[in-house]
């Protein structure tokens, strides 16, 4: 193994990498839109806020009361619309999903309730369009706070009380869990694609059994390639980081484990993506063997969901992929903070990174038949 | 000269002496490549000298790139030996690697790097390197270096071929069909080249299809077929051996020529609309200029035709070496 040509041809690679626009754009900012995609699509389940639009024909302190206590619900926003509206038009011409109707007469049964009627009821109308996840969302949040009315109302304690505690570091959202699965991800796909299509083009080209000819040894050549897709997995996780923390405020652990698990993927993956290049017989046939082993991994490695999801024989499977062990070593360093769990994970990767290094060198010579 | 008119002849091969083994620079012994039952390369024995350029002819699919490849070391032989500089290119890969420099056939590189860098990347590979801007001078790439390979011209990018194949110094250079797919001016530039080679003391192993550029280059050529060597020798050598001489072609005569070539006791032909006579040497060329004029023969032109090695490889092969493809 010598040095110097492992260097020069990793720069070699970095190089021609730098000035291939196309290939520029689909390593480094695909992932970035998928993120911000993904960080869009699932902005629901972290910290939104809803906008509940409210009509009071009441119009008395306690209609205010309520009004102010549902403002007070994290993530509500109470929006005031005059009392000559009419519901139906100014819902279709304001856009909106939700309207909370509370008609005349609240103040007055309330009063009546806690002193002459006990059997005393009002009715508040809530006029919505059922199609609308985010109009169900606002009818759990005014039934939650008509509950809590209610139980005040009667004047009874509590017997079940609930009191969760989080096992984990901090409150995490999606994002937080998506990131480490899309930093494995991007890791694994653009080292397998990433090499595979190096390899056949090169090989395409006559430029293998060109550099078959002078003293470069596959080993050598393996390693440049592997050190060349490390170049670009630290690219492209630096990118997820930054991105994820400037759009989406996704602040992530770090510990010594997560640059360790981005070597071992990106090295394990290019391996595996020379050996796919180099023993296939075509181009078309070694993207198809690269698809094969990538996309179960992409679904069934709990890089976009919990795996928990997933029924039990899959979740079985799943601890047969490599990738696996990558999202778990990730979430382990970046939200759990576990470093002996992520080092379990690493070593994992770091052996199967060996393996596909060894048979590179076995399975494949420069040599021709 | 028509396909027609060129008998093919089984004629023995023409072995050059034993001396050409004192100062031998790679032998083949005896290299045989089997591909199943099928002998592509079939008990092959080739001497090329130090300091020679060497042709080595063929029909496509003769054998002729999986015996380079060989040789190079990069493909294994079923049987039989090489010896480079006294290393067996079995068991000495790497020592030979660093010694010889090759040109593939239909040489490609990295589309996205500059002819420098180009240049720099392969010398890196080896210990021993030649200055990269002493070699761009002497490729004539000055102009060129910092493109990028890919928005080269194909002469020049068989010129940053050949310049790669010579980053490391070597002693011996392969150049595995150099000129094919080139326009004429680009291939008497990379001729220009390859002559250029020779004169630094360089040892060129040359395959080609082009007759006229183992003619132009070639201090000795062997031809294979089916595997097997056919002919070997200088040009020159291959042309008196295989070659037809000299032809003398009249055109435009007057009268029953032939007719008057049979009282005077020569062998005419009629070729297309023309003479033709096959002429022992010089003398025998004045002799009948002489006879013509003597008898105040009336024609249009003569022309004299000298047997080239084409003819000759047309003659051995039984066909035409593809023009213009690999």
């Amino acid at each position: 193994m010598n040095p110097r040509r492992v260097y020069s041809t990793t720069v070699m690679h970095i190089r021609t990498f730098s000035r291939e626009k196309a290939a520029l754009f689909f390593t480094l900012f695909f992932p970035i839109m998928l993120m911000v995609l993904f960080g869009l699509i699932f902005q629901n389940t972290g910290n939104v806020s809803y906008t509940i639009a409210v009509q009071d024909h009441d119009g008395t302190d306690m209609s205010r009361n309520f009004t102010q206590m549902l403002g007070k619900v994290k993530g509500v926003t109470v929006e005031h619309i005059g009392a000559g509206e009419d519901p139906a038009s100014y819902m279709k011409d304001h856009d909106l999903n939700f309207l909370l109707i509370m008609n005349k007469g609240y103040q007055d049964s309330i009063i009546a309730r806690t002193g002459a009627d006990p059997n005393a009821t009002y009715n508040l109308t809530i006029k919505y369009d059922p199609t609308e996840s985010s109009a169900q969302v606002k009818m759990q949040l005014v039934t939650a706070v008509i509950q809590y009315m209610n139980k005040n109302l009667s004047k009874s304690a509590d017997t079940i009380i609930l009191k969760p505690e989080s096992i984990i570091s901090k409150n995490f959202s999606y994002i937080e869990f998506f990131i480490p699965g899309l930093i494995g991800l991007t890791v694994m796909t653009s080292a397998v694609f990433g090499s595979i299509a190096d390899e056949n083009e090169y090989k395409q080209k006559g430029i293998i059994r060109k550099l078959s000819t002078t003293p470069i040894t596959r080993g050598e050549w393996i390693l440049s390639t592997m050190f060349y897709q490390l170049f670009l997995a630290a690219i492209s996780t630096l990118l997820i980081l930054v991105v994820g923390f400037i759009a989406f405020r996704a602040s992530m652990l770090f510990d010594l484990f997560v640059p360790l698990i981005v070597i071992a993927t990106a090295f394990a993956f290019s391996g595996l993506g020379m050996l796919l290049g180099r023993l296939a017989k075509d181009a078309q046939s070694s993207a198809a063997l690269a698809n094969v082993i990538t996309f179960p991994m992409m679904f069934l490695s709990g890089s976009f969901f919990p795996m928990e999801q997933m029924p039990g024989f899959l979740q079985t499977f799943a601890k047969v992929l490599p990738l696996y062990y990558v999202n778990q070593g990730m979430r382990e360093s970046m939200i759990f903070g576990n470093p002996a769990a992520a080092a379990a994970s690493t070593a994992v990767i770091g052996v199967f990174a060996a393996v596909v290094f060894g048979l590179g060198i076995y399975l494949t010579t420069w040599k021709q038949d | 000269m028509t396909a027609s008119a060129i008998a093919a002849s089984g004629g023995e091969p023409v072995i050059a002496g034993k001396d050409r083994q004192n100062d031998a620079c790679i032998e083949v012994r005896d290299l045989v490549k089997l591909y199943g039952k099928v002998r592509a390369v079939d008990g092959i024995n080739l001497t090329i000298r130090k300091g020679e350029v060497f042709a080595f002819l063929g029909p496509n699919g003769a054998g002729k790139t999986t015996t380079v490849e060989m040789i190079e070391t990069i493909r294994t032989p079923s049987s039989g030996k090489v010896v480079i500089n006294g290393m067996d290119a079995s068991s000495r890969v790497n020592d030979i690697k660093r010694i010889i420099g090759v040109l593939p056939q239909e040489f490609s590189s990295f589309d996205q790097l500059k002819v420098t860098e180009t240049l720099e990347f392969y010398a890196s590979l080896y210990k021993t390197r030649r200055d990269v801007s002493s070699l761009i001078k002497l490729m004539d790439l000055s102009e060129h270096s910092g493109k990028l390979y890919k928005h080269l011209s194909g002469g020049l990018k068989q010129r940053v071929g050949i310049a790669v194949a010579l980053v490391n110094d070597p002693e011996i250079v392969f150049l595995d069909e150099p000129t094919t797919g080139l326009d004429p001016a680009a291939r008497r530039e990379v001729w220009k080249v390859i002559a250029g080679l020779k004169h630094e003391g360089k040892t060129v192993f040359l395959t080609t299809h082009y007759m006229e550029e183992a003619e132009e280059l070639a201090d000795h050529v062997a031809i294979i077929n089916h595997g097997k060597i056919i002919a070997e020798g200088s040009v020159e050598e291959l042309i008196e051996r295989y070659g037809t001489g000299l032809t003398l072609v009249i055109q435009g005569a007057v009268g029953d020529l032939n007719g008057f070539f049979r009282e005077h006791g020569l062998r005419s032909e009629e070729c297309k609309d023309d003479i033709c006579i096959k002429l022992k040497d010089k003398d025998e060329l004045l002799h009948v200029l002489q006879e013509l004029k003597d008898h105040d023969v009336k024609f249009k032109e003569v022309n004299v035709r000298r047997s080239n090695l084409e003819e000759v490889f047309l003659k051995l092969t039984g066909e035409k070496l593809a023009e213009g493809v690999a």
